[in-house]
């Protein structure tokens, strides 16, 4: 069963994702890194980079170093958008002799898909030795405006790689098949996607099994990067102004703040305040120089604000400009909005989306992996629909594995429900806690079979109620008696308890006993929620009380056991502290129970203490 | 009349058969995958207890980083650094070091590798630099468990 794996061939960033055990998951490159940057060069050796160490010497060979090539690739010389792109390139870009492009790096020409290739070559063979086996089949994604000669050349430049490309499939399609948005009913959906070099606007709609592109729009030159930019020469602008220093011609300083930038630009999609530290940025006559600028979010806002409003005005228009401009819909006949690429997780962008629209987006999934994640998903169903299976994750849902809506628990001492089994754990399950006795001498226990999410057992559903008796004479606490739940597929609860000196058993098996109604479900967990605050103060008292009973009882056997050893005078103090204590028990109040416990705690040490001091000279 | 009968037993029989087959693979595929599953947990974990700490590592080499321009910077300027500042330098070190993480050494005048380098800046040759080689290191690199955890920020010489 050989896997199809999903890519995601970006303008800046690439990324990879197969679908395991009905699980999505992005592979990491042989960097260690989940994506992986789209650009390749000819080093001054004549070695061919591609990845991260391409990028890492553009500086040293910018005219050999190939990035962005997704806006080249499956264009015409002659189109405009070529022309534009040619002016921001630091390579070389020629006609070729069918009128389209051909880039220069080292003393040949390639074509854009000849270099889309070797970035894909580079994920195929990280994948593979990353998944310990050979890959041949992948899906790629492309951008949903991308016309039949970009869509040729990108699936050529996977067969270069010696992918056998599968299929090509839109990048919204595919960010909207991660959320399984295929599986709802007929719907529109818009996909803002905002990544680091481009932003582009899809309205998809989903009608029987296809999800078709209604229109396209956004903006082939705005992208995170540029909110980089905006954060870097606010602060060049804020450090001339309040120390006179122009540090933008510093190589090293530019260097550490672009870092900073991207960092404190990051750090305020989490909070509403960073700091951009940098010690010893420059040095003047006087010594040396330190950065330390305080950036708000509001502040971080209001320097892109107007890149923002723009995307905003881009959606309005995708939606709701006549075809073939937009789709000629209305913001409210638009069902789901689904975010993608790293800068949508800055809050001001989500906020605007949802001002838009009025609702929620989705955004649950890491958006720069959104997009291969769906690509995997479709890779999968393909790989079933072959094999004439049902794509895995599917699976799962056909083997309906239920969940235990309610705790399973059983009574304990002070009417406190001790629970065995969690609500919400999947069944087929079973648990085993081991209990003792609360008296001396107690020859049989209650097992009081319970139901429900409150801390007392007064509170909950009872389910069966069993004796185990037999059990041997001993101090209490010693007596172990196991308790086993065990609740099969078919939600029927067996209770067994087992008494481990004698292994006499005693069981019950209750039925039906996951099928509660869900009315009755909601109305316990409600209730449960209700008196949560209160409950948990019974149970600590309780809790206390039985701290403390425990502690009154094993004072007094060590009061006896000591006998005359102990001195008079410290047997009447404990004597006296196990009344006081007593005392505070019988007035429920934990504050007073558990200082009155801790006095005779302390108090009782006194007998060991005297018993060692007289022992002494025998030593 | 009893052929049909024997008919239907032996459809009823196989469709039985068919189920067990179904349940018994299924089962074997549960099974399989949790043992799986455990293995790559497994894998994942001894990954998330190397590289678990990498974002803070990162985080304290910054400012080891921002110590080191101090000690310098004093350097320059004819002054002896803060005894301070050295053994804070010197606490960090030993912190990074129990970390598994090692700087990566760069000699100037050796040659660019994109391995372990990344170019900043460059510098025009002269007679003493020659052409792809290093010309000044900005920023020290770190290895964490011999991976590249970043990469000596250099100047190159054109």
């Amino acid at each position: 069963m050989p896997k199809i794996i999903g890519i995601d061939l970006g303008t800046t960033y690439s990324a990879v994702a197969v679908v395991d055990k009905g699980t999505p998951k992005i592979l990491e490159n042989s960097e260690g890194q989940r994506t992986t940057p789209s650009v390749v060069s000819l080093s001054k050796g004549g070695e061919r980079l591609v990845g991260v160490l391409a990028k890492r010497q553009a500086v040293t060979n910018p005219k050999n170093t190939i990035f962005s090539v997704k806006r080249l690739i499956g264009r015409k010389f002659s189109d405009p958008a070529t022309q534009k792109d040619k002016s921001l390139l630091s390579y070389e870009i020629l006609e070729s002799k069918d009128g389209g492009v051909e880039i220069k790096m080292g003393d040949k020409s390639y074509k854009p898909e000849q270099i889309s290739a070797m970035v894909l070559a580079k994920l195929k063979s990280d994948t593979e030795s990353r998944l310990g086996e050979k890959i041949q089949d992948a899906v790629i994604t492309v951008p949903a405006y991308f016309d039949d000669s970009q869509r040729q050349a990108t699936k050529n430049a996977g067969e270069i790689a010696g992918f056998n490309v599968r299929r090509i499939i839109n990048e919204p399609t595919a960010a909207a098949l991660a959320y399984g948005l295929e599986k709802q009913k007929d719907e529109q959906i818009v996909v803002y996607d905002f990544g680091g070099g481009t932003f582009d606007i899809s309205v998809l709609e989903k009608s029987g099994d296809t999800i078709e592109v209604k229109a396209t729009g956004g903006d082939t030159h705005l992208g995170g990067d540029d909110f980089d930019k905006r954060i870097i020469e606010y602060l060049i602008q804020e450090y001339k102004k309040s120390e006179g220093i122009d540090i933008s011609k510093d190589p090293l300083a530019v260097q550490r703040l672009k870092e900073a930038a991207e960092r404190v630009k990051h750090e305020l999609s989490a909070s509403v305040e960073a700091e951009v530290n940098l010690p010893y940025i420059t040095s003047t006559a006087e010594g040396p120089k330190h950065l330390l600028i305080k950036l708000t979010r509001a502040k971080l806002e209001s320097l892109v604000e107007d890149y923002i409003q723009k995307s905003i005005e881009l959606v309005l228009e995708t939606v709701t400009a006549k075809q073939p401009k937009g789709a000629g819909l209305k913001l409210s006949d638009i069902d789901e909005i689904v975010l993608v690429g790293g800068q949508t997780r800055m809050p001001a962008i989500q906020e605007a989306v949802k001002k838009l629209f009025g609702k929620e987006p989705h955004k649950g999934i890491n958006p720069d992996e959104v997009v291969a994640v769906g690509a995997a998903i479709q890779a999968e169903i393909l790989a079933a629909k072959e094999e004439g299976r049902r794509p895995e994750g599917e699976v799962k849902d056909m083997l309906l594995l239920d969940v235990t809506p309610l705790s399973f628990g059983i009574e304990t001492l002070g009417g406190v429900f001790t629970r065995l089994i969690d609500k919400n754990t999947t069944i087929p399950t079973s648990k085993k806690q081991v209990f003792s006795t609360a008296a001396d001498s107690q020859t049989s226990v209650e097992i009081h079979v319970l139901q429900g999410e409150r801390e007392m057992a007064v509170d909950n559903k009872t389910l069966a109620k069993f004796i185990l008796d037999g059990i041997p004479p001993a101090p209490r606490g010693l007596p172990q008696v196991e308790v086993e739940f065990d609740i099969d597929a078919n939600g029927i609860l067996n209770v067994k308890a087992i008494d481990k000196a004698t292994n006499k058993e005693q069981s019950v098996r209750i039925e039906a006993s996951t099928s509660i109604s869900k009315e009755e479900v909601e109305k316990l967990k409600r209730e449960a929620a209700e008196h949560a605050a209160e409950d948990k103060k019974k149970r600590e008292l309780i809790e206390v009380r039985n701290k403390a009973e425990n502690l009154i009882y094993s004072s007094e056997k060590a009061l006896k056991d000591a006998g005359d050893k102990a001195p008079a005078n410290i047997r009447e103090e404990i004597s006296g502290k196990i009344k006081a204590l007593r005392d505070a028990l019988s007035h429920n109040n934990a504050g007073a129970i558990e200082s009155a416990a801790e006095d005779l705690t302390k108090t009782v040490q006194k007998i060991g203490e005297a018993m060692y001091k007289n022992g002494k000279p025998n030593v | 009349m009893s052929e049909n009968v024997e008919n239907k037993k032996d459809d009823t029989l196989e469709k039985i058969k068919a189920e067990r087959d179904e349940y018994l693979n299924g089962w074997k595929r549960a099974k399989a995958d949790l043992i799986n599953y455990q293995k790559e947990e497994a894998a994942r974990l001894e990954q998330v207890a190397k590289f678990g700490a990498l974002d803070i590592v990162l985080e304290v080499l910054g400012i080891l980083h921002g110590i080191e321009l101090g000690i310098k910077t004093a350097k320059e300027a004819g002054k002896e650094p803060s005894e301070g500042l050295l053994m804070l330098k010197k606490r960090m070190e030993d912190l990074i070091a129990k970390r598994g993480i090692a700087k990566i050494s760069v000699v100037l005048g050796e040659e660019f590798n994109p391995e372990i380098h990344e170019a900043v800046a460059v510098v025009e040759a002269t007679e003493k630099l020659k052409s792809g080689t290093i010309a000044e290191v900005l920023e020290p690199g770190y290895t964490m468990h011999s991976r590249v955890v970043k990469a000596s920020k250099v100047k190159v010489v054109k």
